[in-house]
């Protein structure tokens, strides 16, 4: 899957998490995939669902480690 | 009615009978009725009352980031939610009640 933009939240929790990302997401185009890093459970579950609300399409959410999750999202408006 | 409160206080608090009171007027009168449960407002769901409210057809939302820091498990009836899907519930809803 090709990633067009990465985002490291470490250390970052709500609301910041989903703000941020969304911040990034309006400054993409439409179709462009953007990885968000996330170590902050309540945001690994939260970012997927409010982005999903935004209209945005969530394309995975994995773990990649100890307390560390991935959340792939494709730009759709 | 869509109707819509928001407990941000704790179960031993005079708002936790007014909300109680509030949802089971709310729910005899058929509206459709949803909880969200922020800040302090989360400890009330480890509360007996707060089930019930769920069996008799409220829909319940917390904070996930709120119980996390207080470190609360909550239950599977609840929904874990965020400030996002508050701003989306409140402008979902025809009443909102904040209760803090």
């Amino acid at each position: 899957m090709q990633v067009d933009r990465e985002l490291d939240l470490k250390g970052e929790v709500c609301p910041f998490t989903f703000v941020k990302s969304k911040l990034i997401i309006e400054q993409m185009e439409k179709g462009q995939v953007l990885r968000i890093i996330l170590d902050y459970q309540p945001s690994v579950e939260n970012v997927p669902k409010s982005m999903e609300m935004e209209g945005q399409e969530v394309l995975a959410v994995n773990q990649i480690g100890d307390k560390l999750w991935e959340v792939v999202v494709r730009k759709v408006k | 009615m869509k109707l819509l409160i928001i407990m941000a206080n704790n179960p031993y608090s005079s708002d936790f009978n007014t909300m109680v009171k509030l949802a089971e007027s709310s729910l005899k009168r058929k509206d459709k009725l949803s909880i969200f449960f922020m800040g302090n407002g989360v400890y009330c769901l480890t509360h007996e009352k707060i089930k019930e409210l769920s069996e008799k057809g409220a829909k319940l939302y917390y904070c996930a980031h709120n119980a996390e820091q207080r470190k609360i498990t909550p239950p599977t009836f609840a929904e874990s939610s965020s400030m996002y899907g508050l701003s989306k519930l409140i402008a979902d809803s025809e009443k909102v009640i904040h209760l803090v």
